[in-house]
């Protein structure tokens, strides 16, 4: 029997540009059937919330899915929680792609949204690395 | 002293029992105060629903063990407050009217749904131990599912 | 006193409102009112970036709630800005009971009306800080 830890998977959600809408988008897949077994945690809850979301990952290894540079998911969870499990930062992954962001950030359209499924491939790749799996 | 709440986490969220009341399988708590007894749904019950926009309540006040005495609208659904025993409710709780909110705030507290008096025998009801039990199994039970948790 | 109002949404990932009150934010500060509104990211104040709190702290914000958490309010309130106005995308439900937006990452048929509706609350908020500003 293969014991999965749980994993956390934190979205940016950024408004400011479509990277955040990607990340977010991404995220959601993973939570909708990629990876369906991961715990979705709301970033803003970190902050605001009371300490389900901070007390969670502590306790479980966490992924920050990332928008841009600033990072803020990774930040906000270095900040309140611990340490990273793996990181996903979409900007630099367009970059290794040769994608642009998508040019609206409200609506994406069809190639956005199959470049949030390739976001959602990657930040599966680290799931399951972390999950590992310990045999029981 | 001993704590107001047995709880336990499941995932991120804190599912708690307060102590002293008594249960039913339908998520549906009863605090006895003397011929009244106060009601609502639990932790648990306010958690798997989700955030609650509605509450409605029907034209009368008598009701069946099992009969819906209030119902509560989610995104998610339309559930129903069972009656715990047959009753009558003496007072509906008129702020969920404006404030739906709290049922999910404080389900044990300002959330309550109804004041009731019981018209039969309180059948079946469980301690505040026996169902934090059945809550862990049925919370699990529900984030197996959700999760299509499976072991190789 | 920055000239453009501030509208920041919780985007809560986990629930319908959340997407909701994002989508209107940005219908809002990019078709809407484009010149007299804007938004910034919630999670650079949840990280406590200092240009952004200050972009709060300097601007008329409007909250965008998506539920009775109010993250965004009181993520604004934690940097020190003011809410100038503050909307709550449940308490549009209720005013729309016949709408029942269930799609969390693409808005569904229900979600995209209730989208609309909350941007026309938005714009309106806008309008009335702007010329308040005036």
């Amino acid at each position: 029997m293969k014991i999965r830890p749980k994993v956390g998977v934190v979205s940016c959600s950024g408004e400011c540009c479509s990277l955040g809408t990607l990340s977010r988008v991404a995220t959601r897949l993973i939570l909708e059937g990629v990876r369906p077994e991961t715990v979705t945690l709301c970033l803003p809850l970190f902050l605001a919330g009371d300490s389900g979301e901070r007390e969670f990952a502590q306790r479980f290894p966490t992924i920050p899915v990332d928008g841009c540079h600033k990072q803020c998911a990774k930040k906000a969870i270095e900040k309140y929680s611990g340490s990273t499990a793996a990181d996903v930062v979409v900007e630099a992954l367009l970059e290794e792609w040769g994608e642009k962001a998508p040019a609206n950030r409200r609506v994406l359209g069809e190639a956005d949204v199959e470049l949030a499924e390739r976001v959602a491939a990657e930040i599966a790749k680290r799931i399951d690395w972390v999950q590992g799996g310990q045999d029981a | 002293m001993a704590e107001e709440y047995l709880s336990v986490t499941v995932d991120k969220f804190q599912l708690r029992v307060r102590r002293g009341l008594r249960y039913t399988r339908d998520d549906v708590w009863v605090q006895d105060a003397g011929q009244a007894h106060r009601i609502g749904i639990t932790d648990l019950a306010q958690r798997m629903g989700g955030d609650i926009v509605f509450v409605d309540f029907p034209g009368w006040d008598a009701f069946k063990e099992g009969e819906p005495l209030a119902t509560y609208e989610t995104i998610k659904a339309v559930l129903d407050v069972k009656a715990p025993f047959d009753c009558e409710v003496k007072a509906f709780n008129e702020r969920l009217g404006e404030k739906p909110e709290l049922i999910n705030e404080d389900p044990y507290g300002l959330g309550w749904v109804a004041e009731v008096a019981s018209k039969g025998p309180a059948k079946g009801l469980l301690t505040d131990q026996e169902y934090f039990s059945f809550m862990k199994e049925k919370a699990e039970a529900e984030t197996r599912k959700l999760k299509g948790a499976d072991d190789d | 006193m920055t000239e453009r109002v501030l509208v920041i949404p919780c985007s809560g990932i986990g629930k319908p409102f959340g997407s909701i009150g994002r989508d209107a934010t940005l219908r809002v500060v990019d078709e809407l009112r484009p010149g007299k509104s804007e938004t910034d990211c919630l999670s650079l104040l949840v990280t406590g970036d200092e240009e952004a709190v200050r972009q709060v702290k300097d601007s008329l914000c409007i909250a965008v709630d998506g539920c009775p958490l109010e993250c965004a309010r009181k993520n604004i309130e934690m940097a020190g800005g003011v809410v100038a106005a503050h909307v709550r995308v449940m308490d549009l439900l209720r005013e729309n009971r016949g709408l029942k937006p269930r799609e969390v990452t693409f808005l569904d048929g229900d979600g995209e009306k209730l989208s609309a509706i909350l941007a026309d609350r938005i714009a309106a908020k806008v309008d009335e800080l702007a010329e308040g500003q005036r």
